[in-house]
């Protein structure tokens, strides 16, 4: 028999270190600790799989048949592809939302954003497509994918850390702030050519306002007390 | 002839009790409520003969073979026409039941060697339940190979027709409108730790004495329950004070109780509640003695007729509420996984279940090294407990999610300390 050294518990003779401290088990007196017969067997229990390739497959061909029939009309009665092309970018975004998680054995949300950004990217470029003069994806739609994304990201990477609700709060409130001025700036540069400012201030002062008492509350416990005692239900 | 008559004698289906409704719907892909037991033999198991009284058994305990099935308003048993089959056993226990790749089935026999271990979704029935079927099942293996095994302390006679009293709701018949307990609970610390990928369930089997700790509960003059649950909490209560000493919750252990011991039925369906006693480290630090004190009172205090009656008839109210009966099945699921995912688990620490000491006729004894208990993984906590004893050797089985082990540390270095001869048994680092 041999015993951890740290624990001072008896262990099994084929144990190699101490599953309490995982300190090695070294026993000079038995020379051969395999020999006894395990307690638990082998082999191990499979749980239960998805077929992601399946479903992949499955998801896709109900994507495309819309997709290629829209494609096929349009090209039938117009010669040209016009509508179709929006109908068909807007399916494909649909389906790449629906099936990215089956792009990935392991579901981490850093991923399924960025695989969720692509495919926006992706599905807005091919509306963009039919029209090489108009430049609005690349000076308004990308920047604002992308914000959205970094924003997104921000969120779930505070709200794993277990920040205080309140503070979270503030700090969505201020994102959203900052995406109405940036939608501002962004539209202000594409349409006339210089920044305005003129309605997103509406937005920010306000949400500014919310974000600061937030984490005023967020400091002040009695508040928060006296708030949950009248208020609650 | 099986008993699943008791809905109605021309139809072989019938409800869910009040506690077995909880756990389909908190089911997911991936987790479900199991529970294990296992008898463990002076003999390897022959599988043919073991299949045959497994046969018998399910005959007899027709309870246990049952499909889970949906209708509008709540799930629902019926008869189960295919036949269970003896299973291999795996190192990673209670996995989930894929029951429809295994004929519905809800329940699963698997050998290992000398050990046949019954593994239970927990909405058939509970470890009372679990106990008397493997019992049975166990008794009927030995005559098969000859051994006498008289229908005694827990045993049922597989000759004998099933009784009615076998599948009552009892929840039903002992709720009390009159007397509601109400729902309030605080949240209490939740362990934490390193998840492991690929449905790992890490066991850790403490063997020791029943004397020493009979022994030991004596000298503070409380029952084996109540000392382990404080040894329990106590070693929570540590682990949480190194893991983050500025954000104190509440320890709370989940000690199920067998209302058969305050209500008379027969059934071997669920028929269990729990008691939850708590101990705040914000209120100040606590030593064993005073864990081991609340525990006591606590347990004394809760565990009377009155107020079990009223902490069952309070989840009795809300089944029969009639908007949460009108509610369609998939709708209350949603419900009732999401209350669950915001204040079921969150509302204690971990489960400490006692199934006690095994109690089988001297002749079944004979042939019988040792048996044990285990809970499966919780859907949201990380670790359970569950204690049985038998011959003198009490099993003390941990079954965590994590790959840190300071809770069990806690707890068995604490025994070794108070002079318990400990010996481990794990399926960790295999």
């Amino acid at each position: 028999m041999s015993y951890c050294v740290n624990c001072g518990v008896e262990l099994e003779r084929a144990q190699p270190s101490c599953p309490l401290c995982g300190a090695a088990v070294i026993n000079p007196m038995d020379q051969n600790p395999s020999c006894e017969s395990n307690t638990f067997p082998e082999n191990r229990d499979e749980p239960m799989k998805i077929n992601r390739g399946f479903w992949i497959k499955f998801s896709s061909i109900i994507a495309a048949v819309p997709i290629a029939t829209c494609l096929l009309l349009n090209l039938l009665y117009d010669m040209r592809l016009t509508w179709s092309i929006f109908v068909s970018a807007s399916i494909f975004m649909l389906w790449a939302f629906c099936t990215s998680p089956f792009f990935f054995r392991r579901f981490t949300y850093k991923k399924m954003l960025l695989a969720d950004l692509v495919a926006a990217l992706l599905g807005l470029g091919l509306i963009a497509y039919p029209f090489p003069v108009n430049s609005w994806y690349l000076f308004v739609a990308l920047p604002l994918a992308v914000y959205c994304y970094l924003a997104w990201l921000l969120i779930i990477f505070l709200s794993r850390k277990k920040l205080p609700v309140l503070v979270l709060s503030a700090v969505i409130s201020v994102c959203i702030s900052m995406l109405l001025v940036l939608l501002e700036i962004l539209l202000d540069v594409y349409t006339i050519g210089h920044v305005a400012l003129l309605w997103s201030w509406f937005v920010v002062v306000p949400c500014l306002a919310i974000a600061g008492l937030l984490l005023l509350l967020d400091r002040n416990k009695e508040v928060q007390h006296e708030i949950t005692k009248h208020l609650h239900f | 002839m099986l008993i699943f008559m008791e809905e109605s004698d021309q139809t072989n289906w019938y409800k869910l009790d009040n506690a077995a409704k909880l756990y389909p719907a908190i089911s997911s892909r991936r987790w479900m409520s199991i529970y294990r037991l296992s008898i463990k033999l002076y003999e390897p198991v022959d599988k043919d003969m073991l299949q045959r009284a497994l046969d018998i058994t399910v005959n007899r305990i027709g309870l246990f073979s049952c499909r889970l099935k949906s209708g509008m308003f709540w799930y629902y048993f019926e008869k189960n026409p295919n036949r269970a089959r003896i299973e291999e056993d795996a190192v990673n226990p209670c996995i989930h039941m894929q029951s429809r790749k295994r004929g519905g089935h809800l329940f699963r026999v698997r050998v290992y060697d000398k050990r046949i271990s019954l593994e239970v979704f927990h909405s058939v029935a509970d470890g009372h339940g679990g106990v008397i079927f493997l019992k049975t099942l166990v008794a009927e293996y030995l005559k098969q190979k000859g051994i006498f095994i008289p229908a005694q302390r827990g045993v049922l006679d597989c000759s004998e027709q099933p009784s009615k009293e076998e599948t009552e709701d009892a929840f039903l018949r002992y709720y009390n409108k009159k007397s509601v307990k109400s729902w309030k609970e605080s949240r209490a610390y939740q362990v934490s730790g390193t998840s492991e990928e690929g449905h790992t369930l890490y066991i850790i089997n403490g063997l020791v004495s029943v004397q020493d700790i009979k022994q030991l509960a004596k000298k503070h003059q409380v029952s084996i329950t109540e000392y382990l649950t404080a040894v329990y909490m106590y070693a929570l209560y540590i682990v949480q004070c190194h893991e983050n000493p500025l954000k104190i919750r509440p320890v709370k252990v989940s000690v199920p109780i067998n209302l058969r011991a305050f209500f008379d039925t027969k059934t071997l369906r669920n028929f269990s509640s729990y008691v939850n006693p708590e101990i705040n480290a914000n209120w100040g630090s606590y030593n064993f003695d005073e864990v081991l004190y609340v525990v006591h009172h606590f347990l004394r205090s809760e565990l009377t007729k009155k107020n079990l009656t009223a902490k069952m008839s309070k989840n009795v109210k809300a089944e029969k509420n009639i908007l949460v009966r009108i509610l369609p099945l998939h709708l209350k699921n949603m419900a009732i996984s999401t209350i669950y995912h915001m204040s079921g688990e969150s509302r204690m620490t971990s489960a400490l279940s006692n199934i006690g000491l095994m109690d089988m006729p001297e002749e079944m004894a004979a042939h019988i090294e040792r048996f044990d208990a285990m809970l499966g993984a919780p859907r949201y906590n990380r670790i359970n407990c569950a204690v049985c004893a038998f011959k003198g050797v009490m099993n003390i089985c941990f079954s965590s999610t994590i790959k840190e082990s300071n809770v069990e540390r806690e707890f068995f270095t604490f025994l070794v300390k108070q002079g318990v001869h400990v010996k481990l048994e794990t399926n960790r680092g295999k």
